[in-house]
């Protein structure tokens, strides 16, 4: 995301506010999943200098985006961050008429039922649900999926247009060529499969220990095309019949939300 | 609320104030806004509006319209929420167990946080999805005239919880000299029963209950929170029904959590 204009470097662009871009880099830092940051980390993790980062820091947990522990002496993400979430989640009505479809699922699977929607080469979980498996860490709402490599990714491939496809293949190669190289051939796999039999698969290709499937929908809502993906740990899936089923299942399930998505909006 | 922030203290980053301002108001329901709209939500310039929105494009904390030149919310703020949202084990233990009592009181039970003058869903469970709207992750509940904001209110420290009612005092006047009045009153009954309750003082048409964790989790007080339609039976009969099993599911958190 701050990719394009990285570590505080003023940006060439003179329409492009660098101050207003640097605020959010920090609030990007904590993506690796640190709990709290210092202003010297987060100095650090950005490449801004120290006197840029605290005062933006300041300006950051007056607006609610940070919190700042006076005992540990140190920022985390601060409860308005949610709010600012709140807008783009309720203008997505897929996730409220899939939600109930999506725990059934979960529940019927003993895995985690996700959907999706394609960001920047990656593709962005925007709603959960899951069994009771408390075992391990598991991607929540705002995770980030590799295209190539995950199920979910690969079916968005598989149904995207071929203009859509077409571009992020070719921005793919050109800023990751290793990774393009090692997964043209899962990716063309993919779409045989999704030709084939309507869902893509993971098998353990993204995160080692879980297997997926995924099935893109069968039209864009607000010009996304949103993508389902089912994930069972391994230890569930005896052998491959179970991915299969697992399949079926979360086919029937999109069938569903498109048919109730279509009640609710005529023009789908 | 808005311009009384920026008063009075001039450290703050202008630009980055502007910018977070221009993302906040896009309202749950709107269609895509052009540079005219936020310019006059905002009361910013339409040259400043047009740098900002450039910027959130480019950045992917909005996104064009499909043939317009109208913007939408961006999944980026979405990537943010993500560490707050994934690193709470507490949203993960709880989410069982109000998925439970939200089919057995057929109301939606929900996890909320305190942020600054609102409380703010982090996750809700709905016994039944089409009882009652469904709070979103980031919708906002007022602090003096909801269950949750009471609960976080009775529980703070006397030091943050006459800040933030000064800060409500200023920036919401008629919200303050409406409910303030009665603070005292639920603070006691607070103290004696350990649960605040709202008998349809946010919205006309249902009940709220709610009990806060005992401690803070990662420096957050959280609170969890009931709310069913009024509909369904009178307050206090559903006051006796739900808070038992609302304060079993909190000290069943607790528990999970090892504190006990």
């Amino acid at each position: 995301m701050s990719a394009s204009y990285p570590r505080g470097v003023p940006a060439p662009d003179p329409a492009f506010s660098t101050t207003l871009a640097n605020g959010l880099a920090i609030l990007a830092s904590f993506r690796n999943g640190d709990p709290v940051l210092s202003n010297r980390d987060i100095a650090e993790r950005t490449g801004l200098s120290k006197a840029t980062v605290s005062r933006l820091t300041h300006t950051l947990t007056v607006l609610g985006l940070l919190q700042f522990d006076p005992r540990l002496r140190r920022y985390r993400p601060g409860a308005e961050i949610l709010a600012l979430c709140h807008p783009l989640l309720v203008g997505m009505p897929v996730r409220q008429i899939a939600r109930p479809l999506m725990r059934e699922l979960a529940l019927v699977t003993g895995g985690s039922v996700s959907l999706g929607v394609y960001d920047n080469l990656h593709m962005v979980y925007v709603e959960t649900s899951r069994s009771h498996d408390l075992a391990s860490f598991r991607p929540d709402i705002g995770a980030r999926l590799p295209l190539l490599c995950s199920a979910m990714g690969r079916a968005w491939l598989a149904g995207a247009a071929p203009a859509s496809r077409d571009a992020a293949l070719a921005r793919m190669k050109q800023e990751n060529p290793m990774e393009y190289d090692r997964s043209m051939q899962s990716v063309a796999q993919a779409q045989e499969d999704w030709r084939q039999h309507g869902y893509c698969v993971s098998h353990g290709d993204w995160q080692v220990d879980v297997h997926a499937v995924a099935v893109p929908m069968g039209f864009a809502v607000d010009g996304d095309l949103m993508v389902f993906n089912c994930g069972v740990h391994v230890a569930r899936l005896r052998d491959g019949e179970g991915l299969d089923r697992v399949a079926v299942h979360l086919r029937a399930m999109v069938r569903q939300v498109e048919e109730r998505l279509r009640e609710t909006r005529p023009e789908q | 609320m808005k311009p009384t922030r920026r008063n009075g203290d001039d450290a703050l980053t202008g630009t980055l104030v502007q910018g977070i301002d221009l993302l906040a108001c896009f309202h749950p329901g709107d269609a895509a806004l052009g540079n005219g709209e936020l310019a006059r939500r905002t009361g910013l310039s339409p040259s400043t509006v047009a740098r900002l929105t450039h910027t959130l494009v480019t950045l992917g904390y909005l996104r064009r319209a499909p043939g317009q030149r109208k913007y939408r919310p961006g999944l980026a703020s979405l990537l943010l929420a993500h560490p707050l949202l994934a690193n709470l084990r507490l949203r993960q233990l709880a989410r069982p167990l109000m998925q439970q009592l939200a089919q057995q009181i057929r109301g939606a039970v929900s996890l909320v946080l305190h942020d600054r003058m609102n409380m703010i869903y982090v996750d809700t469970a709905g016994g039944n999805d089409h009882l009652l709207t469904y709070p979103e992750i980031g919708s906002a509940l007022p602090l003096l005239n909801s269950a949750a904001g009471r609960a976080w209110l009775c529980q703070a420290e006397p030091d943050v919880r006459l800040r933030v009612l000064n800060q409500i005092r200023v920036g919401l006047p008629e919200n303050y000299r409406r409910f303030a009045p009665l603070l005292a009153d639920v603070q006691r009954h607070f103290e004696r029963a350990g649960y605040c309750a709202n008998n349809c003082l946010w919205r006309e048409d249902a009940y709220g209950f709610a009990v806060p964790l005992s401690q803070p989790v990662d420096g957050h007080v959280f609170v969890f929170n009931c709310g069913v339609p009024a509909v369904d039976g009178p307050f206090s009969e559903r006051e006796q029904e739900i808070v038992p099993l609302l304060q079993a599911l909190a000290r069943s958190v607790e528990r999970l959590l090892g504190w006990h």
